[in-house]
């Protein structure tokens, strides 16, 4: 089985968040100049208080630098928006972002673009003559395309290239959003169903789910939870119908399910063959969910566009 | 024989274990099994400050007819303690008992002198009949330490790559397939150090059992215990001091204990949400392969088909021709994991509320099944084991 299809936003998210935590495979450089991921979405004002919304908010005391970082998946920036960063300051950082004051000493908005769109991404800051390094991302490495950061380290690192192969990026610290397939949600979600089998549920609230396998669920807005909500419940209905049938079955209100066979209620002699009977099903699953796909020999789709 | 308090289990143990050293050894005879105390540790899947009524609902339930089948006529005995249970059974027609002492509601400790096929047949059904215990694994690095706590007399090695067969073991200048020796004496290091240059068998040279005399009172060394303490949490005693003996258990349980807590502290992943501030904290575990997996498919097939030693439930993901992402279950406790596989990394993802005792099993097999000298590492490449 081939292929993931990570939206560009949770690409970038789990990939900075791994290079700030030195996880195998990444390049260290980030996490030996000091850089911790601080806050995901985190939402504040600036000096005019006017809000800004950083996808990823990563600081280092070592180098006294904070990055606010934005993705952009499109090929456009919008120029209110780089205007309310350009408003940012220290003491915004400090008091509320509630970055440490070392590492508000100097900061940087960071955009960070597909390297199809750079010259489109570029125009946009140009035009407000904003000094945001633009980094721009292709399938083996993030490049500096445009202006600096104020950190020289930084410059070095990513000028022209940090090398790195985005197919090998970490996908587990945010693994799901509102955009993400059908498939990858009952990747998800199937484990967990599992674990609430030894838990010995006999029934579990959708909401519940929800809140489970979304990391990002406390900070998303009611659209965004909509979707995955539905995207859930697509999932859970399809396995219970399909693949699962004889193990969880969806309620008519579509509200929760029930399990209705459990392998602890067996011998463990049996259980184990009931697992790989759930470890058949769920590999059924995914492949079916994934019609269309090919035969396992498909090109990696990593910049897909978010569905919603 | 049922015990009243842990001082009287520690009494019936303590004069077993002297009278068959002392008789012995004035004949110049072996112990035969049957004689010999055996200790396991076996982790409970509860917190350490449960109480101790949540153990031994725990303890009662795991010992249930129900797990051991009626033949086994299970028996469980309360004492005058609140912590303390004995449990008769019947195994091929050897009558077992087992004290069960949770004093620590997370970390269990079960002797019991009745043959090893019998007892190890209990702690089998035991950790294997829910998700609610374990055994407590010792991995190779863990055990030479504890060869250090006294004076190191043997060892075993264990090593079985047949159980991750990425290989094809008759071609030529293929690795070691299978690699097990046992030797007892004082030498025990010299060799140990002699199989692992390079050159000899570094990948292959996997503990799996040390020998050590042990003294509570080092001046004297009168009383000591000849331990056997094996990875998967067994250890056997000999010698002349019950307290010996249960002191190198506390020691090595205590370490344990200590690296469980350190991994689910530091290590498992949490969200922090405060208003619309949401942060991560905790970091996946970076093995590292000194030799790179050979075959990624297989190797990955292998860890997640529900089987032994690994039980962990998952569908591997090929994402590139040398990577793979598995949301796996281990199904010894339930829990979700998730794992992504490079040749020369794999990267483990701990959820929060998730044991421990997950990583360091893994890690125990990856030693015995896969390569000696796999390492796990933290996001500044220091060990996160220390023993």
């Amino acid at each position: 089985m081939r292929g993931t299809s990570l939206t560009f936003d949770l690409i970038l998210l789990n990939l900075w968040i791994g290079m700030c935590r030195g996880v195998a495979g990444l390049p260290r450089n980030l996490r030996l100049l000091g850089y911790k991921d601080t806050w995901i979405e985190k939402k504040f004002p600036n000096q005019d208080l006017e809000p800004v919304c950083p996808d990823l908010v990563v600081a280092s005391e070592k180098v006294k630098n904070t990055l606010l970082l934005e993705w952009k998946s499109g090929a456009n920036t919008e120029s209110d928006q780089l205007r309310r960063y350009s408003r940012v300051t220290q003491s915004d950082l400090e008091t509320r972002a509630f970055i440490a004051r070392d590492a508000s000493h100097s900061h940087d908005v960071v955009i960070i673009g597909r390297s199809e769109y750079g010259d489109r991404l570029r125009i946009g800051i140009e035009h407000g003559h904003f000094p945001f390094p633009l980094l721009l991302v292709a399938m083996d490495g993030i490049g500096l395309s445009y202006n600096a950061f104020k950190v020289p380290q930084l410059n070095a690192l990513f000028s022209p290239k940090l090398e790195l192969d985005l197919r090998r990026v970490p996908s587990r610290f945010v693994p799901l959003d509102a955009s993400s397939d059908l498939w990858e949600v009952a990747e998800v979600v199937m484990p967990k169903v599992l674990q609430y089998m030894t838990e010995r549920r006999s029934r579990v609230d959708i909401a519940v789910v929800c809140q489970d396998i979304c990391d990002t669920w406390s900070i998303m807005g009611q659209p965004a939870r909509q979707a995955v909500t539905e995207k859930l419940v697509e999932a859970i209905r399809q396995a219970s119908r399909m693949h699962f049938k004889k193990y969880i079955r969806l309620a008519a209100n579509r509200g929760s399910f029930e399990i209705i066979n459990n392998p602890l209620d067996l011998t463990s002699s049996k259980r184990t063959a009931v697992y790989k009977k759930l470890l058949s099903a769920q590999k059924s699953l995914l492949q079916a969910m994934r019609t269309g796909q090919g035969d396992g020999s498909e090109q990696l789709e990593l910049f897909r566009e978010p569905t919603n | 024989m049922i015990a009243r308090d842990r001082h009287q289990m520690a009494q019936i143990l303590s004069d077993r274990m002297t009278r068959t050293y002392t008789t012995l050894s004035e004949r110049q005879e072996l112990e035969p099994d049957t004689s010999l105390v055996k200790t396991y540790m076996v982790e409970a899947h509860l917190s350490a400050s449960a109480e101790p009524s949540q153990a031994q609902n725990l303890a009662r339930s795991a010992f249930s007819p129900a797990a051991f089948g009626k033949a086994s006529h299970v028996k469980i005995y309360t004492s005058g303690e609140p912590t303390l249970l004995s449990v008769e059974a019947t195994v091929k027609s050897e009558q077992v008992t087992i004290y069960v002492d949770f004093t620590n509601s997370r970390y269990w400790v079960l002797h019991s002198m009745a043959s090893s096929d019998a007892a190890d047949w209990m702690i089998d059904r035991l950790v294997s009949s829910g998700p609610d215990l374990d055994r407590a694994w010792l991995p190779a690095d863990f055990l030479e330490s504890i060869s250090q706590l006294g004076s190191f007399r043997g060892l075993n090695l264990d090593y079985d790559r047949r159980v991750v067969p990425d290989v094809d073991f008759q071609s030529p200048h293929v690795p070691v397939e299978f690699l097990k020796m046992q030797l007892w004496g004082n030498k025990a290091g010299d060799v140990l150090e002699i199989l692992r240059k390079k050159g000899a068998f570094p990948h292959e040279t996997t503990l799996s059992k040390v020998k050590v005399k042990f003294s509570l009172d080092e001046a004297t060394n009168e009383e000591f215990s000849l331990d056997d303490i094996k990875y998967d949490g067994k250890v056997t005693a000999r010698g002349t001091s019950f307290l010996s003996h249960i002191g190198l258990v506390s020691r090595v349980y205590e370490t344990y204990a200590e690296q469980i807590q350190n991994l689910e502290k530091k290590y498992a992943l949490r969200r922090n949400t405060c208003g619309d501030r949401l942060s991560l904290e905790g970091s996946p575990i970076n093995f590292l392969f000194d030799r790179p997996i050979a075959n990624l498919e297989v190797f990955s097939q292998c860890l997640f088909s529900c089987g032994e030693p690994f039980r962990l439930w998952g569908v591997p993901l090929r994402l590139a021709d040398d990577f793979f992402r598995v949301n796996a279950v281990d199904l010894h406790v339930g829990s979700p994991l998730q794992f992504e596989i490079a040749p020369d990394f794999m990267r483990v993802y701990l959820p929060t509320g998730s044991c421990g005792n997950t990583i360091v099993r893994l890690y125990t097999n990856l030693q015995h099944h896969y390569d000696s000298l796999v390492r796990a590492v933290d996001g500044d490449e220091r060990n996160v084991f220390d023993f």
